[in-house]
């Protein structure tokens, strides 16, 4: 029985080259299903229509003999448009098959449907974009202006899909992170995106191989690998070397035509200095490359922390192996940032929240750090960035566990509380003054989802992962009576909806053993309100509660006006 | 030094566009004129054509000097000194042309690049005139799947695509005035002092990208403004007029009906990518708007043609200016009274907003459900900051509904505005 299909990758995008000036590729597996053409399976769906020409392309097709090649030449990797659906295909499935491995279930998209659909060449833009309007990833392409005569594909740039892929999963897992709230939730989107996709890059050995072997000099220093052995002496696999082969190696390699500005985070991560006195853009881009910075400096700490745990009587190290380490290391890395997903708050998600679910994700998962002390790393790099765990945390960084509460299972069904959002909600509702909930907004539950991971001692353990909202309208002027400050200059009549909301995670039981929540009133309400409205970011009017008449009034109104006709009085 | 006795502004019903003629009477000597914008997009119903509107300011101004101001070059600024119109105002005796600093021909017109490598200012310039024909771009493709969009977003497609069009045969027209021309910066105040005596007039804007730099604070790469080389890198001019290189889907190999639902969505998106780039660029040009303030002892009359925040975050940077702009008598709206290009902190510093003697004169050049949408609280011109006008000023506005050629208004002698 097929368990995978095997795809061949661009491994970053079309400018780079290996020694024999071949574009880069890499052969990567994805979870097996019968396909259509496209390439059309039952989570993705490939149609190759362009809008600019009206045209549909060339489309994979699943019938070996009318495949391409599998070692495509350079010129069949940047015109063939098969190639090209086949790719993009592949890496969004495996950016997804590795979301789902970590989270142990099917992830959900944010729309109403389970086939997102890609569009590899949807328009004659220099943009790529997620659209839960459109349920799709739509890549754009244009003539080059470094390469005259050549076209970039946004879609043959690994690390382009990546990013646009991970959009449309954390939506799907979080669909209250695009609401406009404190600058922090705007920014995770980007930097973790842009995080994954990296990661994604780096956990492939091939192109690390490729970063080190280009290391050729630095700070004076001897290049990196021996062109003779491919030996790499332990004395040039200092952190700081390493950041630099990998991020600003990488950074150089993405192409200025179409890096997305990843080519900017991988330079900032690879140069800012914390320590130098960082200042806090609000520009969402800008400050999610902080954000990035200290997730890809975790990484290379983590990876250079690896290494030297490599037999520390041997000199010097294979390349490949050193390449191989990395790739662990992103792999684990990225285990560790999809899996905290679960753990953040469904609203106004700030970085260092993020750092609280990711550190309490992991120590439930791998209680066991010792042996490469990711935890410790990524705190450190935090640190660093002064991302610190928020208040409500323990000594570890971790969320209290809600086991100290006194809660009521009374009429809780187990059964029910693993799927429902109804029993949820009534869970919620018997317990709101011991979890602290207001009852002066309404609450809705999100979400009801299963996670599941394997306990130390091997057995399967389920737990059940919930998300509810809470919103409240009300006027600026009536804030102080809610333990919320109201912005400077903003008028008292000015119209507001605050929101908060909590993550449940229920244990195999049905007991609650985290209740992470975000207040509707409070110190980071008054936060979120103070940089919304220094930004602009607060319209000037609630949306509108319609206007329309329900089907069910219209009908009823017919009804009793004796008014049997289709169509109105 | 000259005195002027009498200013008064004609604002022509010319629709959705600008039309200005500030004409100053003088003790001794001719009137002076200035006409500041000449142009529009949509002429309102059983409205003057442009052409007569040529030929009253022509009518009006004679043989005495007049001033040609053409604040930034988008059509509903622009598109009277062409054709008909400008054939009309050929008699006029023009003294000088203002027009803002991004519209210098210095550049050859196939320059790529700035002559000089470094020159910032040049690759602004570069960069707009790249807008001009993406514009253009955009809009045909657009229109190629029209019927696929929904028609609010086809509709502004193509309003924008076309305000955004370069007016070759104006900005021709304007610059054939050679050495009469002028392109200014912010601070340029004494670039009409040999036109208009007795009259002080302040460039608040544009600033250059030199000026913009002073007070731009690091984190803001949030005005589309500055990154128009990146628009201009990517724009989708053909290089050889050649289709992608990709084959085509074989014919023969039926198209499973299930396409259709998508193709029709991939086309919305690429529109709005495409809205997305001409609203930036729109933006752009908006802000290269010239910023002039006229003053007459205690008369100050504000002209910010089309100008938006970040335009106007340069000039209100300056205390000074903040202080200068808040006794303010005159204020034509910016960009036919749009939210963006009238800041409120603007607004609110009027001295003479609301005042029950020498109230504060508006004046609003615009014409209804030609630009944004009611429903995303967009519409131009918008109707709150219409209602503020009306409130808190003496409004004068060329969407009305009345009949005739343009509104007068008295800023000097005579009954007050």
């Amino acid at each position: 029985m097929q368990r995978s299909h095997e795809f061949r990758v661009v491994a970053q995008d079309p400018t780079v080259v290996d020694g024999n000036q071949q574009i880069l590729t890499a052969v990567v597996k994805v979870p097996w299903e019968p396909l259509d053409e496209g390439p059309r399976g039952h989570r993705v769906a490939v149609i190759d229509f362009d809008a600019t020409t009206g045209r549909l392309y060339d489309p994979w097709m699943p019938d070996p003999a009318r495949r391409s090649p599998r070692a495509p030449s350079n010129q069949q990797i940047e015109t063939d448009a098969a190639f090209h659906a086949q790719h993009t295909y592949a890496v969004v499935m495996r950016t997804l098959a590795r979301f789902e491995k970590a989270l142990g279930r099917r992830v959900e998209w944010a729309f109403d449907g389970q086939q997102l659909k890609v569009a590899p060449h949807a328009f004659r833009h220099a943009n790529a974009f997620y659209s839960r309007d459109h349920q799709a990833l739509l890549f754009g392409y244009f003539p080059s202006r470094e390469r005259p005569g050549s076209w970039v594909w946004s879609c043959l740039s690994h690390d382009v899909v990546a990013h646009e892929t991970t959009h449309a999963i954390v939506d799907g897992l979080r669909r209250r992170f695009l609401d406009r709230s404190h600058p922090d939730q705007a920014a995770f989107h980007e930097g973790y995106a842009d995080v994954v996709a990296l990661l994604s890059v780096f956990s492939l050995p091939l192109v690390v191989e490729q970063l080190l072997w280009k290391e050729k000099e630095w700070k004076g220093e001897e290049p990196m690998v021996d062109p003779q052995t491919q030996l790499i002496a332990r004395s040039h696999l200092s952190v700081e070397r390493l950041r630099h082969a990998s991020l600003f190696g990488l950074a150089e390699q993405l192409g200025s035509e179409m890096s997305g500005g990843r080519e900017e985070v991988l330079r900032r991560s690879a140069s800012l200095d914390p320590q130098a006195g960082l200042e806090w853009p609000d520009e969402p881009h800008e400050r999610g490359e902080i954000f990035a910075a200290a997730l890809l400096n975790s990484f290379v700490a983590a990876w250079s922390g690896r290494l030297r745990r490599l037999g520390d009587r041997v000199g010097a190290l294979h390349m490949s192996q050193v390449a191989e380490e990395a790739s662990a290391a992103a792999e684990t890395l990225l285990d560790i940032i999809i899996r905290a997903l679960d753990y953040t708050p469904p609203v106004d998600l700030r970085f260092e929240d993020f750092l609280a679910a990711l550190l309490t994700s992991d120590s439930r998962v791998r209680p066991d750090d010792s042996r490469w002390s990711y935890r410790a790393v990524i705190r450190d790099c935090f640190r660093r960035y002064r991302i610190h765990p928020p208040e409500g945390t323990t000594d570890d960084g971790t969320w209290y566990p809600a086991t100290r509460l006194r809660l009521v299972y009374d009429h809780t069904h187990l059964e029910s509380i693993q799927r429902s959002p109804e029993e949820v909600f009534r869970f919620l509702w018997a317990n709101r003054q011991e979890l602290g909930i207001t009852d002066q907004a309404y609450a809705h539950v999100l979400s009801v989802r299963p996670s599941l991971r394997v306990g130390e001692d091997g057995f399967l353990l389920r737990e059940t992962v919930a998300e509810y909202k809470q919103d409240v309208d009300l006027t600026a002027g009536d804030l102080h009576r809610f333990d919320v400050r109201q912005p400077d200059g903003m008028p008292d009549d000015q119209p507001l909806r605050l929101s908060g909301g909590g993550t449940l995670v229920f244990d195999e039981y049905g007991r609650l053993e985290l209740h992470v929540y975000q207040r509707v009133f409070g110190r980071r309400q008054t936060e979120r309100l103070q940089s919304m409205w220094s930004l602009g970011l607060i319209p000037r009017d609630l949306p509108e509660v319609s206007g329309l008449l329900s089907p069910f009034g219209v009908w009823h109104q017919r009804r009793a006006a004796r008014d049997v006709s289709p169509k109105g009085w | 030094m000259a005195e002027v006795t009498s200013a008064t502004v004609r604002m022509y019903r010319i629709g959705f566009g600008d039309c200005f003629l500030l004409s100053l009477g003088y003790a001794d000597g001719p009137s002076r004129h200035v006409l500041i914008d000449f142009g529009r997009t949509r002429a309102p119903k059983n409205g003057p054509s442009t052409e007569e509107i040529a030929t009253d300011i022509a009518r009006v101004c004679g043989a005495d000097p007049v001033i040609l101001v053409a604040t930034h070059r988008h059509k509903d600024h622009v598109s009277g000194f062409a054709g008909k119109s400008w054939e009309a105002l050929a008699g006029l005796n023009v003294v000088f042309v203002a027009q803002p600093w991004t519209e210098q021909p210095d550049l050859p017109p196939d320059a790529l690049g700035p002559l000089d490598a470094g020159a910032t200012d040049d690759a602004h310039r570069v960069a707009l005139r790249d807008m001009s024909r993406l514009a253009g771009d955009l809009r045909e493709q657009a229109r190629s799947f029209r019927d696929d969009l929904p028609r609010t977003l086809a509709d502004e497609i193509e309003f924008l695509g076309d305000d955004n069009l370069g007016n070759a045969e104006a900005v021709r027209n304007l610059a054939s005035f050679g050495e009469r021309c002028g392109y200014l910066k912010a601070g340029d105040d004494a670039a009409f002092a040999p036109h208009l005596p007795g009259v002080t007039v302040r460039v608040l804007g544009p600033p250059t990208i030199e000026q913009w730099g002073e007070i731009r604070k690091k984190t803001d790469t949030h005005a589309e403004y500055w990154h128009l080389r990146a628009f201009s890198t990517s724009a989708t001019r053909d290089q050889g007029g050649d289709l992608p290189p990709l084959e085509v889907r074989d014919e023969a190999i039926p198209v499973p009906l299930h396409f259709q639902w998508f193709q029709r969505r991939v086309r919305a998106a690429a529109a709005q990518e495409m809205l997305g780039i001409l609203r930036s660029l729109d933006k752009a040009m908006n802000n290269t708007s010239l910023i002039l303030v006229f003053q007459v002892g205690k008369h100050q009359w504000l002209f910010p043609g089309d100008a938006q925040i970040e335009n106007w975050s340069f000039a209100l940077s300056d205390p000074e200016t903040r202080a200068m702009l808040e006794r303010t008598t005159f204020y034509k709206v910016g960009h036919h009274g749009s939210l963006n290009a009238t800041p409120s902190s603007l607004w609110k510093s009027f001295e003479r907003r609301g005042a029950d003697e020498g109230r504060l004169v508006t004046a609003l050049s615009t014409l209804k459900g030609v630009h944004g949408s009611v429903q995303r609280r967009t519409e131009v011109p918008r109707r709150r900051l219409v209602d503020a006008l009306r409130h808190e000023s003496v409004l004068h506005r060329t969407d009305d509904g009345r009949a005739g050629l343009c509104d007068e208004i008295q800023l000097i002698g005579g009954e007050p505005g």
